[in-house]
């Protein structure tokens, strides 16, 4: 059995395709991620699941039970709301209570749950106040905890950490993480946000236009993107894209890179065996941040180039050292030590174990 | 240099008294002046025509020994909880149908606030039309064939009250309805999806939640259409002209007989002193508690 299972789903409006036939599946327990750039559509499919948007096409099943045609009431879901969307004119105790007064819960069963709810999520002494009085990071903890007292099969979350400040956003993201642990509801996420879903995730699935571009752990999606919107997507600072003219060298296929004038020829590791048909065409060289470093001894195996250094960013751990390849602005982690000054060429060296590479056209990755 | 820059300055800041000056001497002279004048009046012997000495409380004790006062009274009472508590349950009802996102809104919005663009004398006469027995609906359902309907509320002393609430729920409502709307819309979509998902009904989400969180604007509502009540005086004018008898009779329209056609001014001041009084007793509060509020 599975916790929820979407088959093809679609949603139009008028003769607008919002949700191009969506299908995937989670395990009872997991922690789904909708990700992806606003307007892509993961909101709808969210609302959808919850049955607050009609479903145009296709079936939506919570653990066994069809619910594509179900009102939110019979779904047996709760919801957290990016707004918070607490009750106003109710105290934190009464908000947390609602639906279980609705469900005709017996009052010491009600109080039981209320108590234990305030407890887990540390807002007993706020239990009397009105939601105008709480700080915004109060407010987000009652909506969790109003999710929270229904026990429902699916917790649904509509970006809940888009309203708080940085610093809140990083306590209350692991207070999530450390909830799911704790509780093991299934979840559906949904955030614009990749480090959440990177953090949170136990799936993602990055949405774009509709669609669902890929499916799969953080750690795969962030390793093996399959499109070049996903590879730019995942990853903060994000992966650099430098287009390259791809050469038979002497000892296998070489990429051409450019810096400060001078051209370089790059050894592609052996294994990609697609890119043998770009002999004399142009590939996106996808290569993240933390693969671009200062040279350092213990790693004999890779290419060192010189590269025209334009902007330099200290981050504390690392320094962000923007070069220019190929015409294009790369950005590298180094060490701070190892910063070389604007305007000069710095050796940089190219773990290409983990590059990928991009049809420059169809933006889909060449394996 | 120096002179004319600090002239044209100082222009630039005399110009808005300048321009409120008018407004507010006439404000002054014709609001203020004339409450004071009329307190006075009040305080005085003054029948047919004003006269500035001071009698004490005489106009006063009269007024409380006339029986005719307390009709008016009354019937301010019966019109003003039944106009007021009837406009705000219309006006709500009317706003949550409105807000189920129907077709041609912003028309039928436009229909029932219009009655609001009429003056009351002219609301007062269209419905004395149709509720006078020998013009309007009494005939209309016996020219159908129902000979012995009756509908004579608009000529029986008993009744005749009933028809002023009646018309002036027919006005007003429209108002309470554009403020309940805005109020409605105000409230954010997602607390009603949260309701929906924690399993409430619409009417129970409308009864537990969005109404309550509508306070501010039955406050709001309930302070214009009271002091429209209390200053009732044109529609009872137009309507029924205070009758039969003086079985319509408002305090307003007490006054107005009084003052100008009995030769009492001494008693109509002292009548609307006590309106005066009425209308203080509601807005001060209001304004205190308004402006207590913009503080914090």
């Amino acid at each position: 059995m599975k916790a929820l299972k979407i088959q093809n789903v679609e949603k139009t409006f008028g003769s607008i395709k919002v949700l191009k036939g969506i299908d995937l599946e989670i395990e009872p327990g997991q922690f789904l991620i909708l990700v992806g750039p606003s307007g892509c559509g993961k909101s709808t499919l969210l609302n959808m699941i919850a049955g607050l948007e009609s479903v145009s096409n296709g079936n939506i099943t919570i653990g066994d039970r069809d619910v594509t045609h179900l009102d939110p009431k019979d779904r047996d879901i709760a919801m957290v709301f990016q707004s918070y969307a607490l009750y106003p004119n109710m105290t934190v105790k009464q908000n947390i209570s609602f639906g279980l007064e609705i469900n005709k819960t017996p009052k010491d069963e009600l109080e039981a749950t209320v108590a234990k709810v305030a407890k887990m999520l540390q807002i007993e002494p706020l239990l009397n106040r009105k939601p105008k009085q709480l700080s915004g990071g109060q407010r987000q903890r009652v909506a969790m905890g109003r999710a929270l007292a229904r026990d429902p099969s699916i917790y649904l979350f509509d970006e809940p950490l888009s309203n708080l400040d940085a610093k809140l956003r990083v306590e209350m993201r692991s207070e999530i993480k450390e909830l799911h642990q704790r509780v093991g509801t299934t979840i559906v996420y949904v955030t614009h946000d990749q480090i959440e879903a990177m953090t949170l995730g136990d799936v993602i699935a990055v949405m774009k236009d509709g669609e669902i571009q890929q499916f799969g752990s953080p750690q795969d999606i962030y390793d093996n993107p399959k499109n070049q919107f996903v590879a730019g997507f995942m990853g903060s600072p994000s992966m650099n894209f430098v287009p390259c003219d791809v050469k038979q060298g002497m000892n296998g296929l070489v990429l051409v890179l450019e810096s400060g004038g001078a051209s370089h020829e790059l050894p592609v590791e052996n294994g990609i065996e697609g890119l043998s048909e770009y002999v004399g065409k142009k590939v996106v060289l996808g290569i993240r941040p933390e693969q671009l470093t200062q040279v350092s001894e213990d790693k004999p195996d890779t290419m060192t180039i010189p590269c025209l250094i334009e902007i330099i960013e200290p981050t504390g751990p690392d320094t962000m050292v923007t070069a220019r390849l190929n015409g294009v602005r790369t950005v590298c982690r180094v060490h701070p030590t190892a910063q070389s000054k604007v305007g000069e060429l710095m050796p940089l060296q190219f773990d290409m174990s983990k590059a990928v590479f991009f049809d420059p056209d169809t933006e889909q990755r060449i394996y | 240099m120096n002179v004319s820059s600090s002239s044209r300055q100082s222009l630039g800041t005399l110009l808005p008294k300048i321009v409120v000056a008018p407004t507010f001497v006439v404000t002054l002279v014709f609001i203020y002046g004339f409450m004071l004048w009329n307190a006075w009046l009040s305080f005085s012997s003054s029948r047919m025509l004003p006269k500035y000495d001071w009698a004490g409380f005489i106009q006063y004790e009269k007024l409380f020994a006339n029986d005719r006062w307390w009709v008016a009274a009354q019937n301010l009472l019966v019109f003003g909880g039944l106009f007021i508590v009837i406009c705000l349950l219309v006006g709500l009802f009317l706003a949550i149908f409105l807000d189920q996102k129907i077709r041609a809104e912003g028309a039928i919005r436009t229909i029932y606030l219009y009655p609001m663009a009429l003056s009351f004398i002219v609301t007062g006469t269209v419905w004395k039309w149709i509720l006078n027995p020998e013009l309007g609906i009494q005939r209309m359902v016996r020219e159908m064939g129902f000979e012995s309907f009756s509908f004579d509320w608009l000529v029986n002393a008993d009744m005749a009250i009933y028809t002023v609430v009646l018309a002036g729920v027919w006005q007003s409502s429209g108002f309470v309805m554009a403020l309940c709307l805005a109020g409605l819309r105000g409230v954010d979509e997602n607390v009603v999806k949260a309701a929906r998902v924690d399993g409430a009904s619409m009417p129970l989400i409308y009864r537990r939640i969005i109404i309550p969180g509508l306070g501010p604007v039955f406050f709001s509502a309930l302070i214009v259409l009271t002091h429209i009540a209390i200053k009732s005086f044109d529609l009872i004018v137009a309507l029924t002209g205070g009758g039969p008898g003086y079985a319509t009779d408002v305090p307003a329209t007490f006054m107005y007989t009084y003052s100008f056609t009995r030769g009492q001014i001494g008693l109509g001041s002292a009548a609307s002193m006590m309106m005066l009084m009425a209308v203080v007793a509601i807005i001060v509060p209001y304004l205190y508690s308004e402006l207590r509020e913009r503080k914090q």
